[in-house]
């Protein structure tokens, strides 16, 4: 009897020691962690993120969206360690991956066609009469790019090239106040320049995917939140589904966003292309490498342009896992 | 743990507070400084939006005077109004903030968040002095993650030191366990082990403590109760054998009443075992009951507790078995009285006492037996002294001779007979008592006491004493009196019986199914089968009956089947075979029915031989059987039979192929639901009815019924009433197939109206359909149209590939055409190629009318542009099709027809493949032409025609000879010339009278010149027609004429046109080298204008070539004609011809001519067509 009893009194134990074990393990990995924060400027590729925040996908306890004015903000963000998840062009993620910090690729968010515009006022109806004008270009490296393919195509003597490089929001101001002959600008700002006065002189079309607009994470947080980020990825590609099939009642969602008629912000996806999760799989998985050559040689380009100081790395710039998860299927 | 927590929590909030004042004090100096100095948001929108890098940050934003978001963490809000878009702003405190212009921060009420509202002193408008407006920064700072962190914190702390304080738990109780638990276990076990009877176990617990004294107690407790229990045993083993050894059952009960002890004899009588029984209560085992009530005895030992006395227990108890068996016993029980004078049991002692019992009750029972048998028996039984005095009388012989039993104690047996009966029986016991032995049977008459007779039968048995002195008899007598009269009464039954069978009708056998032999005949039976009643008497009915029966049975087997079913007393009737001494085998009718034996299985059965009866139903059947089969079997006579209800009851062959109902699908149906159209039910039923009620007869008639696939079936219907057996009536139709006459009806009709290889309607039929048309199109004032259609080369086709092809080609082209005009329209062939269409119900307006007509004529031309595909060839075929529209009966069905046979020959002229309209112009051009053809036969006849000569000259000038050209000179046109009447001449054969014509006057003239100039060189040129010239008989039509009119033929000069040279080469060579031969010369006419070949000029015997005169016109003109002119000219010379120039009407003409080589002129030039007369003047 005795024994017995001690017998079950050992076994409680054992129990209640394993239980409350178990539930330490459990309570510490679902444990409040910090929300990864993701940092988007403002880009019409990047707004099926807002979208996708808008129709439930996010779970806002893990991921916080941070808003922040341009890609500008975003590189700096990162840089400051302020920043988790980030989107960037495939340029901007080389600069930074140049000066040593360790982003990876998890997803291409859009490809810009035509989206990186020349606007310039009616005065200077060729590219040829802006030398010696005042151009301004956003001070990312989607508008340094638009530069040195610009002179590639046109061969135009470098015009004198706006010293007080400015942001996207800055740019509507300064054309308007005629502080610059021309800007450097994309598309959704096309939109809010198409107003009389304003015309688009070049567009960069011509050099059809060279800017590859990409969500990065930092290498160590992909480690630490694998799910979390894949979760994100999830949710980008639920959200694009949802944009491409019900464009009318996602642009409602999204115009309020960036302070633009629906109608306008639809103009402005027209030259871009946003890759489903099947082109994401082509262009991201090994098998393909094409993003991984078009890196290389964007590396090599910048590098040649002097826009990086030197060519970082690129073996793991890239990871698939996300995107094949199959609960994207 | 909670203190931990709310002192954790005090110190973020307290912390949160200050940093939020910190990073707003930054913030609002920056941007009012940024307000202030550059009048934009510029750096204020990033380092607003810096704020939502922070964690914290659930918004950040700056407001306008109004309270519009100027800046905001979240970009949508921009524009809108705080208050709208921001979750617990509150607008009172915030104005408050904006008067006092002092920061308000502080924890919100859900200690969630810190929520800040700063003053913001906006822009200056461009640098006036004013007072600047005031906006607000107001920050939404989250404290809820960090909260929950340190909630977190604290539990994860708990949980661990739960884990820890558990373990410690856990060790100790170890502890205890090894020092304390495990010994005391160890003794506890050991005392189990004792107390469930292990007796002398040891304690094995050493050493000085408590635990150690306290197994060393146990032990020698342990000992002593062993040796206790030793000494128990031994005693009670002897107490048992004691108990044993007594002879009656022992049971001992303690005072509650339960058994302690008992032996092994009462063990068997309760039937327990000793182990069992200890323990129980002794009512359980010892379960008594009282025999006359079968109720549960007293319970001894209870009395004997309560009585402190000895208990007898009474005889009629009976113990019950645990087995069930039952003992009767006799006991008793004692009470166990202790020293204290207590009682402390009760002894009971009891024994078997059944087999007593039984033996007393049998005795009883058997002298109750006879007394009751005695007394009940039918019979009396009495018993006499050997003088024959009763001393013994059953009770019974009062009710049977009317004497109490005291009445006749003393009196003899013989005083009840009559005196006779008396004396004969003094004697009969006399001998029985000297043979002493027992008697049986003996009838004998006993007087009632009333006085009428009893018949009697007595059995019974002398007794005797010791020595066999005869003390007397017992016996028994029965009243047999009404047996013998019933015996009597079967007697006369039988004989009844007997007579009845010999008298019989029919054989009748008696068949004892116990020996399975017949018992009694009839005379009937003997002669049916010829065997004389000793030899009957022998036989089975095996022996009567073949090996087997009509139906294949055995007769064995049936005749057990037929005897199964009389056994319930019915009886039963059937056919069988019999069979007679001679072995013949005959039918018969057997009835059988068992006759009511209680002893005996009697079978009675009546044979009536119907064997006549037989051949008669066999003929019948016969009769029968073949008629019904004539009608079943008549070929193509349906004949049916209904009953009066009209269900089918007769369907013979011709009946199922008729209407395609099977007969067994047919019979028992009614009629109304398998032939009978429903349009004429009605009608049919009430016929049947009438016929069934009054006799009014159907008449046969022609009927259109119903096929079972629905289709409708023509038949020839008469109709026969007969009666049936029943006398009712029984309707039978005789229906002749009518399919054939109205298929062959249908075939002539057919080939009267319709064209038998592409079925089409004919010329008759659409000529009908055209007349009915007419009159609508009048009524209803629309317009028709008729397409006259007729395929272009279609002779060439025939001829090159066959009729049988060319059938295939029309059927198709039909087909195709039929496909492209609406089912209302008539599309019918004429004969040869010719397809006519009549469109009906065109439009009122004739304009329309045109266009739908033209339209269908197009869609028809247009389906043929795709090829015929008619193995093996692969044709393309044209139609020219000519079309005549009318609006009004206004003219004849013919003349409608022939307007658009014009229409379309002008089609066919103009160009094959074409569509030409009927127009009236059209009209009178064919009726020109009619009134030419018409004038061209009576012209020959009226002889209208003559001929008028071209004189030919040579270089000289010379007349040489002359072209006779004809001329018509028309009673009315005048003088008409060749071109205006040639084609239709052609065209109707008159070309070849003319032709003959123009030949013989030819030839006439020639020899009426001859005789009054004979210059050889000259010579007569007639014109031959390509018809002419094929005809077969034209060389012996030519030499005709030339004999005829005895002229030269050498003068003679026939003039054919290339085409002839070339249609026919063979027959054109043949031809003219006959007549060659004759000396007749060959020109060809018109040379140039058509189309010839070197080769074929080569191998004719040509003389001369005349070149046309279109030719010789253009001399000097055009260079071209110059130069087929020479080129003739080289020709003709190289072939060694001569060359005519006609047409020649100029000096230049002559000029070139002579000068290229040509020798002989004609035209008008030298001379105009002259008359003969003229000629022979120029001549002479």
């Amino acid at each position: 009897m005795l024994n017995s009893s001690i017998k079950k009194l050992y076994i409680l134990f054992s129990i209640g020691i394993i239980g409350l074990i178990g539930f330490l393990a459990l309570f510490n990995s679902s444990s409040t962690k910090l929300s990864l924060r993701v940092g988007i400027s403002q880009w019409p590729g990047y707004e099926t993120l807002f979208l996708a925040r808008s129709l439930g996908h996010i779970d806002s306890s893990s991921i916080k969206l941070v808003e922040l004015p341009s890609a500008t903000e975003v590189i700096q963000a990162l840089r400051s360690g302020s920043l988790e998840v980030a989107t960037l062009t495939l340029g901007e993620t080389l600069s930074l991956l140049a000066i040593g910090i360790d982003l990876t690729v998890v997803a291409v968010m859009d490809i810009s066609l035509d989206a990186d515009t020349k606007m310039t006022q009616p005065v200077f109806n060729s590219l040829y009469r802006l030398e010696g004008k005042r151009i301004s270009l956003e001070t990312t490296t989607a508008g340094g790019i638009v530069r040195s393919s610009e002179h590639e195509q046109v061969s135009i003597k470098p015009t004198v090239v706006a010293d007080d490089p400015l942001t996207i929001n800055e740019q509507t101001q300064s054309i308007a106040s005629k502080k610059n002959d021309a800007v450097v600008t994309f598309k959704s700002i096309k939109a809010h320049f198409l107003s009389p006065g304003v015309v688009p002189l070049f567009d960069n079309s011509s050099n059809p995917g060279r800017i590859i607009n990409v969500l990065v994470v930092r290498s160590s947080t992909l480690k630490t939140d694998t799910s979390t980020i894949c979760s994100l990825v999830a949710a980008q590609f639920q959200a694009l589904t949802y944009f491409q099939n019900y464009p009318r009642e996602a642009i409602q969602l999204m115009a309020p966003r960036l302070q633009i008629l629906p109608r306008n912000l639809l103009q402005s996806y027209l030259g871009l292309s946003l890759p489903d999760i099947v082109t994401n799989r082509k262009i991201l998985r090994k098998s393909d490498d094409s993003l991984h050559i078009s890196a290389k040689k964007l590396a090599d380009f910048m590098f040649k342009k002097r826009l990086i100081n030197d060519v970082p790395n690129l073996t793991h710039l890239i990871d698939s896992r996300c995107i094949d998860g199959k609960n994207l299927e | 743990m909670t203190y931990q927590y709310y002192a954790q929590i005090s110190n973020l909030e307290q912390t949160s507070l200050i940093k939020v004042k910190q990073h707003l004090a930054v913030l609002q100096g920056e941007l009012e400084e940024e307000f202030s100095e550059y009048n934009n948001y510029k750096h204020g929108e990033r380092a607003v939006s810096a704020f939502g890098l922070m964690h914290e940050t659930r918004s950040l934003t700056v407001l306008d005077e109004n309270n519009r978001i100027l800046l905001a963490t979240k970009y949508h809000w921009k524009r809108q109004l705080a208050e709208e878009v921001i979750s617990g702003f509150d607008v009172h405190i915030n104005n408050k903030i904006k008067i006092k212009q002092l920061p308000l921060i502080f924890l919100a009420q859900d200690h969630m968040s810190v929520k800040a509202y700063y003053p913001l002193k906006l822009a200056y408008n461009s640098g006036q002095l004013q007072i600047p407006s005031m906006g607000t920064l107001f920050f939404d700072y989250d404290l809820s993650m960090a909260r929950m962190q340190i909630c977190n914190r604290i539990i994860i702390e708990s949980i661990i030191f739960a884990i820890v304080g558990l373990l410690f738990m856990g060790v100790l109780i170890s502890l205890l366990n090894a020092l304390v638990g495990r010994p005391i276990k160890h003794m506890s076990d050991v005392m189990t082990r004792l107390t469930n009877g292990e007796l002398g176990v040891q304690v094995n617990e050493q050493g000085q403590g408590e635990l150690a004294l306290l197994g060393t107690v146990f032990n020698k407790m342990s000992t002593q109760i062993e040796e206790n229990i030793t000494k128990l045993r031994r005693s009670e083993r002897n107490l048992s054998v004691t108990l044993d050894s007594i002879g009656d059952a022992v049971i001992v009960t303690n005072a509650a009443g339960e058994i302690i002890r008992m032996n092994s004899i009462s063990a068997s009588l309760t039937g327990w075992t000793v182990e069992g029984a200890i323990g129980q209560p002794l009512g359980k085992v010892f379960n008594i009951i009282d025999l006359a009530t079968r109720e549960p005895a007293d319970d001894p030992v209870g009395k004997v507790l309560r009585t402190r006395n000895i208990v007898e227990i009474s005889n009629h108890t009976a113990l019950i078995s645990n087995d069930g068996s039952e003992y009767q016993i006799a006991d008793s029980a004692a009470p166990i009285i202790g020293k204290t004078g207590k009682i402390s049991g009760v002894i009971l002692v009891f024994r078997d006492v059944t087999e007593e019992y039984t033996l007393q009750s049998a005795l009883r029972e058997s002298e109750a037996r006879f007394r009751s048998l005695v007394e009940t028996t039918a019979d009396w039984i009495w018993e006499v002294d050997s003088y024959g005095c009763y001393t013994y009388v059953s009770p019974r012989c009062l009710e049977i001779l009317g004497y109490h039993h005291d009445e006749l104690i003393g009196k003899t047996l013989f005083d009840l007979m009559p005196k006779d009966e008396a004396k004969r029986f003094e004697e009969e016991f006399l001998i029985i008592s000297k043979e002493k032995k027992v008697f049986t049977g003996l009838e004998n008459i006993n007087l009632h006491k009333k006085g009428h007779s009893l018949i009697m039968e007595m059995s019974g048995v002398p007794f005797f004493d010791l020595q066999g002195e005869l003390l007397g008899y017992r016996g028994i007598d029965r009243d047999i009196t009404k047996r013998k009269r019933e015996e009597e009464a079967l007697r006369i039954t039988n004989n009844c019986f007997r007579t009845l069978i010999d008298y019989a009708p029919e054989a009748v056998t008696i068949f004892d199914q116990d020996n399975m032999l017949f018992d009694d005949v009839n005379q009937n039976a003997l002669d049916l089968f010829g065997i004389s009643r000793e030899d009957f008497l022998k036989c089975g009915f095996a022996d009567i009956s073949p090996s087997f029966q009509a139906n294949n049975l055995s007769t064995n087997e049936a005749a057990r089947k037929y005897i199964k079913k009389i056994e319930d007393g019915r009886q039963c009737t059937f056919e069988w075979l019999h069979k007679n001494t001679q072995g013949e085998v005959f039918p018969c009718e057997v009835r059988l029915v068992r006759l009511p034996s209680t002893d005996r299985k009697l079978i009675r059965s009546s044979i009536i031989d119907i064997s006549m009866r037989k051949k008669a139903e066999l003929a019948l059947a016969e009769s029968e059987n073949r008629f019904r089969q004539l009608f079943e079997q008549l070929p193509n006579i349906a004949v049916q039979g209904y009953n009066k209800d009209r269900k089918v009851i007769f369907w013979n062959i011709a009946s199922e192929k008729l209407y395609g109902f099977s007969k067994e699908e047919a019979l028992g149906a009614n009629i109304d639901n398998l032939i009978i159209p429903r349009e004429i039910l009605d009608q049919v039923v009430q016929a049947i009815d009438q016929w069934v009620a009054r006799g009014i007869p159907i008449p046969a008639s022609e009927l259109a019924l119903q096929h079972k696939d629905g289709s409708k079936v023509f038949v020839f219907s008469s109709h026969v009433m007969l009666n049936n057996a029943l006398g009712e009536p029984e309707l039978y139709c005789i229906d002749i197939d009518l399919s054939e006459r109205l298929k062959a009806q249908a075939e002539i009709e057919q080939l009267a109206y319709f064209d038998e290889l592409t079925k089409l309607p004919n010329r008759r039929l659409f000529l009908d359909r055209l007349n009915e048309e007419m009159v609508v199109v009048e009524r209803h004032s629309i317009c028709g149209a008729i397409l006259y259609m007729d395929l272009d080369n279609f002779k060439t086709i025939n001829d090159s590939l066959g009729h049988s092809f060319g059938d295939t080609v029309l059927q198709q082209v039909s087909q195709r055409i039929q496909g492209q005009i609406r089912s209302e329209d008539t599309l019918s062939r004429f004969g040869g190629d010719e397809f006519v269409i009549l469109l009906k119900d065109l439009s009122e307006n004739t304009k329309l009318a045109v266009n739908q007509a033209q339209f269908v004529a197009e869609k028809i031309q247009n389906t043929f542009s795709r090829p015929i595909n008619a193995d093996p060839h692969e044709l393309y075929i044209t139609l020219s099709i000519g079309i005549s529209l009318f609006s009004g009966n206004n003219q004849s069905a013919a003349e409608l027809l022939k307007q658009a046979d014009t229409a379309m020959y002008r089609a066919k002229e103009r160009d094959r493949n074409g569509i030409r309209f009927f127009e009236s112009a059209m009209q009178v051009t064919a009726n020109a032409r009619l009134m030419l053809e018409k004038d061209l036969r009576l012209a020959l006849l009226r002889e209208e025609f003559f001929l008028s000569y071209q004189p030919q000259v040579n270089l000289t000038g010379k007349l040489i000879g002359v072209e006779a050209l004809l001329r018509w000179k028309h009673p009315v046109r005048g003088i008409v010339f060749p071109g205006e009447f040639v084609s239709v001449a052609e065209e109707t054969g008159i070309i070849l009278q003319i032709g003959a014509w123009v030949l013989k006057t030819a030839c006439e003239q020639l020899s009426y010149w001859e005789e009054s100039y004979q210059d050889r060189a000259f010579h007569i040129a007639v014109n031959v027609s390509p018809h002419q010239f094929r005809m077969s008989d034209f060389v012996v039509q030519v030499e005709k004429e030339i004999e005829r009119f005895g002229i030269d033929p050498t003068r003679l000069t026939l003039e054919v046109t290339e085409s002839v040279v070339i249609d026919n080469i063979k027959d054109t060579v043949k031809k003219m080298h006959a007549l060659k031969k004759r000396g007749i010369c060959f020109s060809i006419d018109d040379f140039g204008t058509g189309y010839s070949s070197l080769n074929y000029l080569k191998r004719l015997p040509l003389n001369q070539l005349k070149i046309d005169q279109s030719f010789v016109r253009d001399i000097n003109q055009d260079q071209n004609d110059e130069a087929i002119v020479e080129t003739i000219i080289t020709i003709a010379h190289i072939l060694g011809l001569n060359v005519v120039a006609e047409g020649v009407e100029k000096q230049e003409q002559i000029s070139f001519l002579i000068e290229k080589g040509c020798e002989i002129f004609q035209g008008y030039y030298f001379d105009e067509p002259l008359s003969s007369e003229q000629i022979l003047e120029k001549l002479v």
